[in-house]
């Protein structure tokens, strides 16, 4: 769990370099102006080539917070 | 490259001082991915600079390519898919796929393609053009089995084969090798982003692309072993005429001898550094059937001292440095001592008899000694050398000089295609004024500032051959002064005088007292300071205008007894 969180913080400094590393454990879409359609995107990207995962269309649109695709990228590991 | 590596390489250089280089990426999808991938590929052409990619609007590729041409950068990057020839041919839109509908769609795509092509050669008139014609992904819209080519799809390929071969024959626009695997592209990211690519088909693209967005000059020569890597075999032990580059064991050595013609053919020279005697390697180039053509093969450094010093010796007869140079030995051991001596050099291990990892290897060697175009003096390269150091030593007396009967043609260049020009231009080599490199957009103001600034190109032949152009000048009026910003010779006319004959050519033609050099001094261009001081006295190494006079060139240049001819009105006017 804790290497995941960690994988998933250094895919979320990545794309956003200004947000405080403190920050980024409740950082959704909503709380930080910089998360747009283009930064979703290019996480999405990060984590789908971090973790080895492909998300659906659905899910690239609705995972939209750091809990909710620590979440995800849990699940998947334990399928 | 990954996509993490990418976003941190951009971030790495955010800081870089001083401007960015600046790209079009010219396409009606979202650059999303591929904006990422293009600027970390470009960063690595950028020498220490930074680079920025500018983005159009979704969904109006010919309205990016207007826009970008009026505010030129130093390319634009055009990449065109399927739906921005007909939306039908894309994923994203409601489209009647019945066949009724679709039988005209060739005709259309031939006609949208005929419209960007005439697009393209407005935009080529300020910056390079990159263009990536459509690739394998059109839907499922043609009714024959999959793995058939039907009418309608022949006609759509027919239409994007002929867009890509126009668009190649138009100066300046480069056309890359589209996409060609169902991995490259991703419906899903289509569908929710509007980017048609995967995140691995991005970062093939991009890499194909940055290449090409760049004037990146190729490397000039390689040195080359010759047993298990010109042949199959040693020399010494098998005995020349057991060497093999023919048969399934022995036909990679055999590509590899081909593609050496195909370099030394482009001008590119082709030395050998082995470990032989050299009886044994006179008797293997006797043999009729090597492919490779050996007379052209210079200098040839046989011995058994480390290859590292045969490297030295070569490097010093081509006249050029090591960071122009790759070397090929099928021995990692002699790749690291060569290595060690030269880190600059490029270093390529041979793979051996195996055709495949051959090919592959081939491929790396073709792209670093790619060109656009061979022009005539490319072919002139490699004898004009060879017969160069027949001469060594012997340049220097004004008798030989009178003897060598030299013939200087200058010409005036208006063409932006004139590649030569623009190469010599662009020389990093040591006769050089201040080596300042131009990109594409820079050439096209020069070109464009005529007649106020002119470039002129020289040729020059002796009673022993031609060595072609030569030398490049630019030269520019500026109120009453004549400002000489580039003055580039190439190393093969080294003391041949060539260099006075052309500023004498400058004085007599323009009619002017003082030609004022823009200078700078470089890592290398320590023969030209040599040349200035032999004409000025003392001349300090540190950016200044040398200003050369017409009495004091009278007065210090050695015997110029060489033949002046020109090709063009090309005498500086007034800027009125």
């Amino acid at each position: 769990m804790e290497d995941r969180r960690q994988r998933l913080t250094v895919c979320f400094t990545q794309v956003f370099p200004n947000l405080p590393l403190e920050r980024i454990g409740e950082v959704s879409a909503v709380s930080y102006a910089d998360w747009d359609s283009v930064t979703q995107l290019l996480l999405v990207g990060l984590i789908e080539e971090e973790f080895g995962i492909r998300l659906a269309i659905e899910e690239i649109a609705s995972l939209t917070s750091f809990e909710l695709l620590l979440d995800h990228v849990q699940r998947h590991d334990e399928r | 490259m990954k996509l993490a590596a990418a976003l941190a390489l951009r971030r790495e250089a955010e800081g870089r001082p001083g401007p960015p280089r600046l790209f079009d990426l010219v396409c009606g999808f979202e650059a999303l991915h591929l904006l990422t991938f293009l600027e970390a590929e470009l960063l690595s052409f950028s020498g220490g600079g930074g680079c920025r990619v500018r983005s159009g609007r979704f969904g109006d590729l010919e309205g990016n390519i207007e826009r970008a041409s009026v505010n030129p950068s130093e390319s634009v990057i055009v990449v065109v898919e399927w739906p921005d020839i007909d939306p039908r041919l894309g994923i994203r839109w409601e489209a009647d796929w019945r066949d009724a509908a679709l039988h005209e769609i060739g005709d259309v795509a031939a006609a949208r393609f005929a419209r960007i092509r005439t697009l393209l050669t407005t935009a080529v008139l300020t910056s390079r053009v990159v263009v990536v014609p459509p690739g394998s992904n059109l839907p499922p819209l043609f009714h024959e089995a999959p793995g058939m080519l039907g009418r309608i799809e022949l006609a759509l390929r027919e239409a994007a084969a002929r867009f890509s071969v126009e668009c190649g024959q138009i100066s300046g626009v480069h056309v890359i090798r589209p996409l060609s695997q169902d991995t490259d592209y991703d419906a899903r990211l289509e569908l929710s982003a509007g980017f048609p690519f995967s995140i691995t088909g991005a970062a093939r693209l991009a890499a194909r692309i940055a290449p090409a967005a760049v004037a990146n000059p190729p490397l000039k020569g390689l040195i080359t072993d010759l047993d298990n890597t010109l042949w199959r075999g040693v020399a010494g032990e098998d005995g020349e005429d057991n060497l093999t580059w023919e048969g399934e064991r022995g036909r990679a050595f055999g590509l590899y001898q081909q593609v050496l013609n195909g370099l030394l053919d482009a001008g590119f020279l082709v030395g050998v550094a082995s470990k032989n005697e050299q009886a044994t390697v006179a008797r293997a180039f006797s043999r009729k059937d090597l492919l490779v053509q050996s007379e052209l093969l210079y200098p040839l450094e046989v011995s058994w001292g480390p290859k590292s010093a045969a490297v030295s010796r070569i490097l010093a007869a081509w006249n050029i440095g090591p960071e122009s140079v790759a070397f090929v030995d099928d021995d990692p051991r002699e790749l690291a001592e060569v290595g060690r001596a030269w880190p600059t050099l490029r270093l390529l291990q041979c793979p051996g008899g195996d055709p495949q990892q051959m090919l592959t290897f081939l491929v790396e060697i073709r792209r670093l000694f790619s060109r656009d175009r061979i022009v005539a003096e490319d072919r002139l390269r490699v004898s004009s050398v060879i017969a160069a150091s027949s001469l060594e030593g012997t340049a220097a007396s004004d008798d030989f000089h009178l003897e060598e009967k030299g013939c200087v043609r200058a010409e005036l260049v208006r063409d932006r295609g004139d590649l030569r020009a623009f190469e010599l231009i662009n020389k990093t080599n040591q006769f050089n004024l201040n080596g300042v490199r131009l990109a594409e957009a820079n050439w096209l103001e020069l070109l464009s500032a005529y007649p106020i600034t002119r470039v002129i190109t020289f040729d020059y032949a002796n009673r022993f051959g031609k060595l072609g152009r030569i030398a490049a000048v630019v030269v520019s009026k500026q109120g009453e002064r004549h400002i000489v910003s580039s003055f580039v010779l190439s190393c093969r006319a080294f003391a041949r005088r060539v260099e006075y004959g052309v500023i004498a050519f400058l004085f007599e033609r323009i009619g002017c007292g003082v030609l004022d050099f823009r200078f700078r001094p470089t890592a290398r261009n320590e023969p030209i300071v040599s040349f200035f001081r032999g004409l000025l006295g003392s001349v300090a190494a540190e950016e200044q205008t040398l200003s050369l006079t017409i009495e004091t060139f009278g007065l210090r240049a050695p015997l110029v007894a060489i033949q002046m001819e020109e090709i063009g009105q090309w005498k500086i006017e007034d800027n009125a």
